[in-house]
């Protein structure tokens, strides 16, 4: 994660002005994009990903005279993600005559065709896609949560440690677990 | 490390496991290196899928739209406290409005020969002669009647 100029801009507002609640108007321009990937990947619903991420961003704009400032913006707003998420998947664990999402591998795979690749190519890897896809969709949320962090997100592990509320070797063993699932999965096919 | 590494070890480096000697037999291991960037190649298709998803189907709300969602919902959380609020003040009157429990018939009965028995003995400790003598204070004259007859006098 490179930080640029304007979040570096934001982190220096929350710090000398926590009452800042109109620049709360830059934070949903810079990040909306990044928390909605996290939670895309994270229910794989296009709906269901704009419903939580305004809600992500309504949780944070009523916080956001508390933020003291001691982690990044950026780190406390997928704070707020995971925890939507995690609320999000625990009320659907209740509604359990509602199917789990599924992803579409043509929508994904769609994205794919653009790319230079020979069709055998495009073919296996859209595959292994798949394969990777619907392994998200049968892991836990942690280990579902530390792997979109550290492999979409490209978070360090610390940085995920923090917007996950556990130690790093927490992270390490989650990350571990997907991983194994996921080789799991591919290996399968 | 003479001989491969399981797939174990690769998911544990993967992981963030990685030692300074599992990284140096990755580096003179063509078939372990081959391996981990297979898995590394998948994971990196698999983040730019997952982005460029996210990419088309995002779209970023108009702010004057997202400020009215954010005011509504702080309007609708002090609507919820005032709710609260006020089944908590029904709440805490709901035993005013209750009727007062009326004590069992044994109970009444008991505390009523209670008071019978009372009353009786205080008019035993108010009578100013033994029960012997009340023959003989009934013959003297009230004191109230030797008052008038001084005044006579």
């Amino acid at each position: 994660m490179q930080p640029n100029a304007t979040s570096e801009l934001l982190v220096t507002n929350i710090d000398n002005a926590p009452a800042a609640v109109p620049n709360f108007d830059e934070v949903v321009q810079h990040y909306w994009q990044r928390v909605f990937r996290f939670v895309l990947a994270s229910v794989r619903n296009v709906n269901e990903a704009e419903c939580l991420t305004q809600d992500c961003f309504c949780k944070a704009y009523k916080a956001w005279t508390r933020f003291r400032g001691d982690s990044s913006v950026e780190t406390w707003l997928m704070h707020i993600a995971v925890n939507v998420v995690r609320d999000f998947f625990r009320n659907r664990r209740l509604q359990f005559w509602r199917s789990a999402p599924v992803v579409d591998a043509s929508e994904v795979g769609c994205i794919l065709t653009d790319r230079k690749l020979s069709p055998e190519t495009n073919a296996v890897v859209q595959e292994q896609l798949r394969n990777v896809w619907a392994a998200m969709e049968i892991l836990p949320t942690k280990q579902r949560t530390a792997f979109l962090l550290r492999f979409v997100d490209e978070m360090e592990l610390s940085e995920i440690a923090q917007v996950m509320g556990i130690t790093e070797g927490s992270v390490k063993v989650h990350l571990f677990r997907a991983v194994h699932a996921v080789r799991k999965r591919l290996g399968r096919s | 490390m003479n001989t491969h590494l399981t797939e174990e070890q690769i998911s544990r480096y993967i992981a963030g496991y990685a030692t300074a000697e599992l990284d140096r037999h990755i580096v003179g291991c063509a078939q372990c290196s081959a391996k981990l960037g297979s898995l590394e190649n998948i994971i990196g298709q698999f983040r730019g899928s997952a982005g460029d998803w996210a990419g088309r189907e995002c779209r970023l709300p108009d702010m004057a739209t997202l400020s009215g969602v954010f005011r509504r919902s702080r309007t609708l959380s002090l609507r919820w406290v005032a709710a609260a609020a006020t089944l908590a003040a029904i709440a805490a009157a709901f035993p005013a409005f209750r009727k007062p429990v009326e004590p069992p018939v044994a109970v009444l009965e008991q505390s009523r020969s209670d008071e019978q028995l009372l009353e009786r003995v205080n008019a035993h400790l108010s009578q100013s002669a033994p029960a012997s003598l009340q023959p003989l204070m009934e013959m003297l004259p009230l004191r109230s009647d030797l008052k008038n007859e001084g005044e006579i006098r």
